[in-house]
């Protein structure tokens, strides 16, 4: 993000999707989005390539792209000489011995694009913290992009889109953001606020009523709260149940438990997903917490100011009221 | 002889790098003379299964694969069932059905139009399966991307999200059965069915017609013959069946005998001493010096033959399709993948009535909520590209080994112990590989897009290092592989040291060169 752009310079912004050690399951998820639909998605949002074409292709995008080989390699360098060039990851960064594009190592082409990149972002779980490959015992020492930037000293930043798959109207509305010029607020772990400011509960997750009452499900195929069974909601940050995934429902609805799938400690915090566990509350590092701390003290100051000039103005207007009662017994 | 290395291969799922040996002695133009595939992504996710919960097996083999996430969930919950000790009540197989069902309709319609499409679509000249870069271009194509996201919401009133569902539990499933999801489920199965017998079945046999009017028909037909054995586990029973797989909508190869599979391993860099065992007795032992050995995809046989599997499999199986090859071709495949999805789609319309809201979707276990102490399950279906098969052993309350066999392990597999080649290495033997660019092949066979495919800037496409790729690149295609599961595990580079569980090798590189 060294060089914030105006939106109104471009049509649209340069796609180079890059998949790592994934399953394509991000891709397919991207696929499913709705209004816009990937096709106005590719038409309204991404830079036309050839002026004659009425749609613009992602640069280079292994799934749907038209070229394959060597060709589509030389994409990726088309893509870095564009204007406004958007890197979307998806699935982790394994060692170097264990992923390789064209003959290299996928940690070469991450570290060589984000170099180029105007915005990174990191698209699920796998690209976001390293999720499901990173797995105990990581068998291929995979970890998620911020990580690997950080190791390679790269200082880029990177919006984290997690999820199990993502879902696409995260990255779809995110891309809105970046064409906008505008980079959406992020928690401390990368992610956008609007999306991952609540969590399940907060979010109104439609079995949040049973909970409160505490009738917990015993059987699966039931109406009651999940949470028994091993539901994550009370503590998994997303807006499912307000946002819904593939247009009609989310996981809870179809009696599955949440399996915090947006987590950063996914999967090895949320296993077994089947048992009740209460996860310990996340404790925040001392540094940022001092941060905050600080950063939020002016309006904290503040409000104990307001607070206390409200009760000195009701203690002046009552002490005033009884002078004046007591004034008018004197004078009597 | 000229090498052509297709790397990244690309419109496939996952990382795979395919090597041509091209005889340039061939008339009237270079033919392969021999090939090697090598999937270039390893992620071990066997390894990370050990010492979980079995329950976690759901969730966890799903993420193999984005495009098919049900085919492992079905897989793995068929092995857990048999572990647990539970027959699942008729509607969750109904459910389960129901969601595979929708799953394959969607891959099948993503393979044939957004995938292989844009191929058939230049060579058979149908526009309309072509990319929208012209607004006279690629109707289908974007109909087709609208549809497979309506398959999407159809498995999700039922699975709760997709891809990776979360609706499965060990006997049974645990959506609550409303009749207003039975109502929405068929209300979105009448529009895909619709979708694919007016649009994908006629698209086709026009595809067929097409070609033969052109004058193609002969070349492209015997283009991608595979080895005429043809493998499937069967899928979709009936609640009534779910005892005999032979009853079941798609059928298993005649006679077929679970135990008579075999992995190979004598050119792959795994030890000999395992070489010809069944997955459930094999221990996967890695050994990257084995001179001859130019993979980490293992090579499963049964009965000692070669297999292919996929929907061309299965349609002959259960005797729904007639081939015009005796060994099939490129285009069979294709075909029979069309021919499938309406096949599915009309069952999928029964299942969905045959629902019984109200009536209970999960039955407990013997000891639940507690899970077995020691237990072994086999889970044998039908991904929407072949046969997949999940072996399963409990210990100790935790799981103690899972075997992982998918289709693209049969298809995209090296050769075995008695040197034959896999069905995609053979399919791709003899190809031609024209050492000119798209619009001087298309000129050269008379295409009438030849002029078409030159102002739209399309004549470079698929031609580098001197040859041109269309041919090779439709025929893997064809197979649908996916790569991300089939590999077990992977090193790069010639020499460099690998560090894996612990011990460092120096192999000899993922792809010997073919000097040797």
């Amino acid at each position: 993000m060294n060089r914030r752009k105006s939106s109104l310079e471009f049509n649209g912004v340069d796609l180079c999707y890059i998949q790592g050690a994934g399953c394509t399951g991000c891709t397919v998820s991207f696929a499913n989005c709705t209004d816009p639909n990937l096709v106005e998605v590719l038409q309204r949002y991404l830079e036309k390539l050839v002026p004659a074409w009425d749609i613009g292709l992602p640069h280079f995008y292994p799934t749907v792209m038209v070229t394959a080989g060597k060709q589509a390699m030389v994409s990726i360098d088309a893509w870095k000489r564009a204007k406004l060039r958007v890197l979307v990851i998806e699935g982790a960064v394994s060692g170097s011995e264990y992923c390789e594009v064209a003959g290299r190592p996928f940690e070469d082409i991450v570290a060589e694009t984000a170099e180029y990149a105007d915005f990174i972002i990191a698209y699920g779980t796998c690209a976001a913290y390293g999720g499901m490959v990173s797995a105990t015992p990581n068998p291929t020492g995979s970890r998620g992009v911020m990580e690997f930037l950080k190791e390679r000293h790269i200082s880029k930043h990177v919006i984290n889109l997690p999820g199990c798959p993502g879902h696409p109207e995260w990255l779809v509305l995110t891309l809105s953001a970046i064409l906008k010029g505008k980079l959406p607020p992020l928690d401390r772990h990368g992610r956008p606020k609007d999306f991952f400011g609540k969590d399940l509960h907060e979010n109104e997750c439609p079995r949040r009523g049973y909970y409160e009452a505490e009738e917990f499900a015993t059987d699966f195929g039931t109406k009651e709260c999940l949470f028994k069974l091993g539901c994550r909601g009370p503590t998994t940050r997303a807006d499912c149940p307000a946002r819904l995934w593939n247009n009609t429902t989310f996981c809870v609805n179809a009696g599955g438990p949440c399996i915090g799938c947006t987590e950063p400690g996914f999967p090895d915090q949320m296993s077994p997903f089947y048992a009740e566990k209460e996860l310990e509350p996340e404790v925040e590092p001392l540094l940022t917490r001092g941060f905050r701390y600080l950063s939020e003290l002016p309006a904290k100051l503040l409000d104990k100011v307001r607070i206390w000039l409200s009760v000195f103005g009701i203690a002046v207007f009552i002490v005033r009221g009884v002078l004046k009662g007591l004034s008018r017994k004197i004078e009597k | 002889m000229g090498v052509l290395t297709i790397d990244p291969l690309t419109r496939i799922e996952g990382h795979l790098k395919v090597e041509l040996q091209v005889d340039d002695s061939k008339e009237p133009f270079p033919t392969v003379s021999q090939a090697r595939c090598s999937g270039t992504l390893f992620r071990g996710i066997e390894i990370i299964l050990k010492g979980r919960d079995p329950r976690d097996a759901f969730y966890i083999t799903q993420r193999i694969c984005g495009v098919c996430p049900t085919a492992h969930a079905n897989a793995s919950i068929m092995a857990l069932d048999e572990a647990f000790g539970v027959r699942p009540p008729d509607n969750a197989i109904l459910i389960r059905n129901i969601i595979q069902g929708a799953n394959s309709l969607m891959s099948h319609i993503l393979h044939f139009y957004i995938l292989q499409g844009p191929e058939w679509g230049v060579l058979a000249n149908l526009p309309e399966m072509l990319p929208p870069v012209k607004a006279s271009l690629g109707k289908h194509y974007v109909k087709a991307i609208e549809m497979r996201r309506k398959a999407h919401e159809l498995l999700s009133i039922f699975g709760g999200k997709m891809p990776h569902h979360a609706s499965y539990v060990p006997g049974g499933v645990t959506v609550l059965l409303t009749p207003s999801k039975v109502a929405s489920a068929q209300t979105r199965m009448v529009e895909l069915k619709n979708f694919l017998q007016d649009v994908m079945v006629h698209d086709s046999e026009r595809i067929v017609r097409n070609l033969k009017n052109l004058g193609l028909y002969d070349l492209v037909k015997t283009m991608g013959k595979g080895t005429g054995n043809f493998l499937s586990y069967g899928g979709f029973p009936k609640p009534e069946t779910y005892e005999d797989r032979t009853k079941w909508l798609l059928k298993p190869t005649p006679g077929f005998d679970e135990r008579e599979i075999r992995e190979n391993v004598k050119y792959s860099w795994y030890d000999e001493m395992w070489t010809n065992k069944h997955p459930s007795e094999r221990e996967t032992k890695g050994c990257p010096e084995k001179p001859d050995a130019y993979s980490w995809i293992t090579a499963p046989r049964y009965r000692g033959e070669v297999y292919e599997t996929g929907p061309l499999a299965r349609m002959v199986n259960s005797g729904m399709y007639d081939l015009m090859e005796p060994k099939g071709s490129a285009l069979e495949r294709t075909l029979a993948r069309a021919k499938e999805t309406s096949i599915i789609a009309k069952a999928m319309i029964e299942w969905i009535s045959d629902l019984k809201p109200g009536e209970r979707v999960f039955k407990r276990w013997e000891k639940y909520p507690d899970v077995p102490d020691s237990a072994e399950g086999i889970g044998l279906w039908e991904a929407p590209r072949g046969a997949l098969g999940h072996w399963l052993k409990v210990e100790a309350k935790k799981i103690q080994r899972y075997q992982v066999v998918t289709p693209t392990n049969w298809n995209a597999s090296p050769r075995d112990d008695q040197g034959r080649s896999g069905p995609m290495e053979k399919a791709l033997k003899e190809t031609p590989v024209p050492k000119v660019d798209t619009y001087g092949f298309l000129a050269k066979l008379g295409h009438p897009l030849a002029e078409k495919a030159k102002s739209l800037g399309l004549s470079d496409l698929n031609y580098w290092d001197g040859y041109n790729a269309t041919l090779p690149l439709m025929i893997i295609r064809s197979f649908d592989p996916c790569l991300a599961c089939s590999v077990h595990l992977l090193t790069i580079g010639k020499g460099r040291p690998v560090r894996k569980l612990g011990r460092t090798f120096h192999p000899v590189g993922l792809h010997g060169s073919f000097e040797n």
